[in-house]
């Protein structure tokens, strides 16, 4: 029974340890576009407390594999438990207190639930369902609307899938909502923009000045353009078409486990020890790892807690051009995208994509808001499995005047037990992109071959690639996603 | 004693952490019992709705005053419902509950909407091809629509601490396809309440 019991709770521990060691292990399948390896994969974080993850990393998958509806019906089961994990399992939290936080459902960092609508809109769009996609952009705006009402995180807004969402009302000629989007995603780039470095895109006045325009909206419009030099409206409508091409860069932060140790003194810990209040002083006086000479040392209190890892992205830049793979027709293209319109192979100039969000920024902001408590609370969790083992150590005084314990291998399991089940919770999304990079280009009607050189950090090309067959109708706008790493 | 506490206070939190998940369970219900699992826009709803608004449409004065003036059924056709809510909703199911709610009242005439006329029209095509002269049917006799019913679906969501609101508004009309006239204008609201326990065992 005690052996059965300390092997199980051995096997639980590692395998929550090794989560996310499986989820590392899917950005190199993906990468290379194994897919049905990453699958694979993706099926061993099927686990009872990680089921969200699961369905996160499946719906990317799949829609990195272009099954778009797959990832839909993934993203959708991961919408709805994201609202069911709203309850919290008592007994979870309460096994948390005795073993680690891996026990705990895992509910996600609120920038993760919003960017599943991100990958559901562009499955919509890949289906060409556009009344879908501004579905899916209303069921967003109203999940940041809902941070914005709530306290408790940073996170209470995001300026690029504000903008997204405005890109889509206009698609779906909902120009009062565009509007509205639109001047959300241009007041929350001038709030966090300089703090989060990350770009407005140099369109989204031009944007705003546009529907403006249709909304009737003359003088409003008239300012925009003034402001941001945005040219006027071409007379009989657009005769051109758009493509925005949005390039997820590397991989967002993960999380590793770090051991910070605490020494806990002999004059400290007694038989009524307040145990939520001594984590507290341990935690706020810092004094993990450096034991005080002067005084007895009892314990070192060794303790798991996350920790974020920084891998950034080779790629730092990218610049983008349309090569036409068609006759296309004469018309004019604001800003010579591209030159010498109407002869096949003709190459626009190059453009700049603006680094528009960088998820690292979010994660690590979540991560540190965080993590007073999660601290805290494997302090806690540590302290009771220390004194729970004092107690099972606690030693008689036998009549020839030898102490000695009595049920030594009740100490021995306590602390088998503590031993195996500490782990830190390392869990989250790590198949998102670190950062978010979006080149608009404004064509004539054609089909064409978008060029991109990817920048490394002095600027210098590191990478060249192409994306083919780009069809692109007048008055159309597309959003296209392409991945690197 | 302390040893049999020890091992059962550790196997009872192991037996906590591993009790995840439930059995499915399969039965087979009613096509019309309500069932509300998740929350959402569902078959009652669509039923429902469409039922009791084609209910009201067929009862106001435009179907008898077109047969009075024209001496025959009014020939209607679904045209687009736009969804401007913020759920999927199932569109093509809620204008296959409308089309069977009209063509089962007895009083329209129910014309095919494009897509079906294109089927149509390719057997048709194929029937002069292939089929006998005597069963193969004839072009430019297709029967005109004299009524368009088209609408919208929208929401409005509430929600707060785990609970949410969600006000679905319906709202359909019918137009005279040679004049534009509205005829009918109809509405439908439901409103639904989820409400989620902050804690449960």
């Amino acid at each position: 029974m005690c052996l059965a019991s300390a092997l199980l709770a051995g096997t639980l521990a590692a395998a929550c340890a090794s989560y996310i060691h499986q989820s590392l292990a899917l950005r190199p399948l993906v990468a290379q576009q194994r897919f049905d390896e990453a699958l694979k994969g993706v099926e061993r974080l099927n686990n009872g407390s990680s089921r969200l993850l699961y369905l996160y990393e499946r719906g990317l998958v799949l829609h990195a594999r272009g099954d778009y509806g797959g990832s839909n019906a993934a993203l959708d089961q991961a919408e709805m438990l994201v609202g069911d994990l709203y309850t919290k399992s008592l007994s979870r939290e309460i096994g948390s207190l005795l073993t680690s936080d891996n026990l705990r459902e895992y509910r996600g960092e609120r920038f993760e639930s919003a960017y599943l609508h991100y990958y559901r809109i562009l499955n919509y769009l890949y289906l060409d369902k556009v009344e879908d996609a501004a579905v899916e952009s209303r069921r967003l705006n109203q999940r940041l609307q809902h941070y914005q009402d709530e306290k408790g995180s940073s996170y209470r807004n995001d300026p690029f899938l504000q903008y997204l969402t405005g890109l889509v009302y206009e698609q779906a000629g909902e120009r009062v909502d565009a509007d509205v989007s639109l001047r959300a995603a241009l007041e929350a780039y001038q709030i966090v923009g300089p703090t989060d470095g990350i770009e407005m895109p140099p369109e989204l006045p031009c944007e705003l000045a546009r529907n403006a325009e249709a909304l009737g909206r003359r003088s409003e419009a008239d300012q925009y353009r003034a402001e941001h030099d945005c040219p006027g409206r071409a007379p009989g409508g657009r005769a051109t078409g758009v493509v925005n091409l949005i390039i997820e860069c590397g991989y967002v932060d993960a999380k590793i486990e770090q051991n910070l140790v605490f020494p806990i003194y002999s004059d400290e810990v007694g038989e009524d020890i307040d145990e939520s209040r001594f984590a507290r002083r341990l935690v706020e006086e810092r004094r993990d790892g450096r034991p005080q000479p002067d005084r007895k040392l009892d314990y070192l209190l060794r303790v798991a807690v996350p920790q974020m890892v920084d891998v950034q992205c080779s790629v730092q830049g990218a610049e983008v051009r349309a090569v036409a793979d068609t006759d296309t027709a004469q018309a004019p293209a604001r800003g010579d995208t591209l030159r010498a319109a109407g002869h096949i192979g003709a190459q626009g100039p190059f453009v700049r994509a603006a680094t528009v969000q960088d998820l690292s920024v979010l994660s690590n902001h979540a991560f540190e808001e965080a993590q007073p408590a999660i601290i805290t609370r494997a302090v806690v969790r540590a302290l009771a499995k220390y004194i729970a083992k004092k107690k099972a150590d606690k030693e008689e005084e036998k009549a020839d005047g030898k102490k000695e314990k009595k049920n030594p291998l009740a100490g021995w399991l306590v602390q088998g037990f503590a031993f195996a089940t500490e782990g830190a919770d390392t869990r989250s999304w790590s198949l998102l992109p670190e950062r978010i990079l979006l080149a608009r280009l404004e064509l004539p009607p054609g089909r064409y071959r978008l060029d991109v050189r990817l920048l490394d950090a002095n600027g210098q090309p590191a990478q060249n690639l192409s994306i083919p067959n780009v069809e692109l109708q007048a008055g159309a706008v597309r959003l296209l996603n392409y991945r690197v790493d | 004693m302390r040893l049999f506490k020890v091992a059962l206070l550790l196997s009872t939190t192991l037996l906590l952490a591993g009790c995840a998940g439930t059995g499915k369970v399969v039965s087979r219900i009613s096509p019309d019992s309500v069932t509300d699992l998740s929350g959402r826009w569902n078959d009652t709803d669509s039923r429902l709705v469409s039922e009791e608004m084609i209910n009201d449409c067929l009862g106001q004065s435009w179907a008898m005053d077109h047969v009075v003036k024209y001496g025959k059924k009014p020939a209607v056709i679904v045209g687009v419902i736009q969804n401007k809510s913020s759920e999927h909703i199932a569109v093509g199911t809620f204008v296959g509950d409308i089309e069977r709610a009209l063509i089962n009242s007895g009083k329209i005439q129910m014309v095919a909407n494009p897509e079906e006329r294109e089927q149509v029209r390719d057997e048709r095509s194929d029937q002069q091809n292939n089929a006998s002269e005597e069963t193969a049917k004839r072009w430019g006799i297709e029967k005109g629509a004299d009524y368009m019913m088209g609408g919208v679906i929208n929401t409005i969501t509430d929600e707060e601490k785990g609970s949410t609101v969600t006000y679905y508004q319906v709202d359909l009309n019918l137009i005279h396809l040679e004049d534009n006239s509205k005829v009918w204008l109809g509405q439908k609201n439901i409103k639904k309440f989820i409400g989620r326990r902050k804690v449960n065992l």
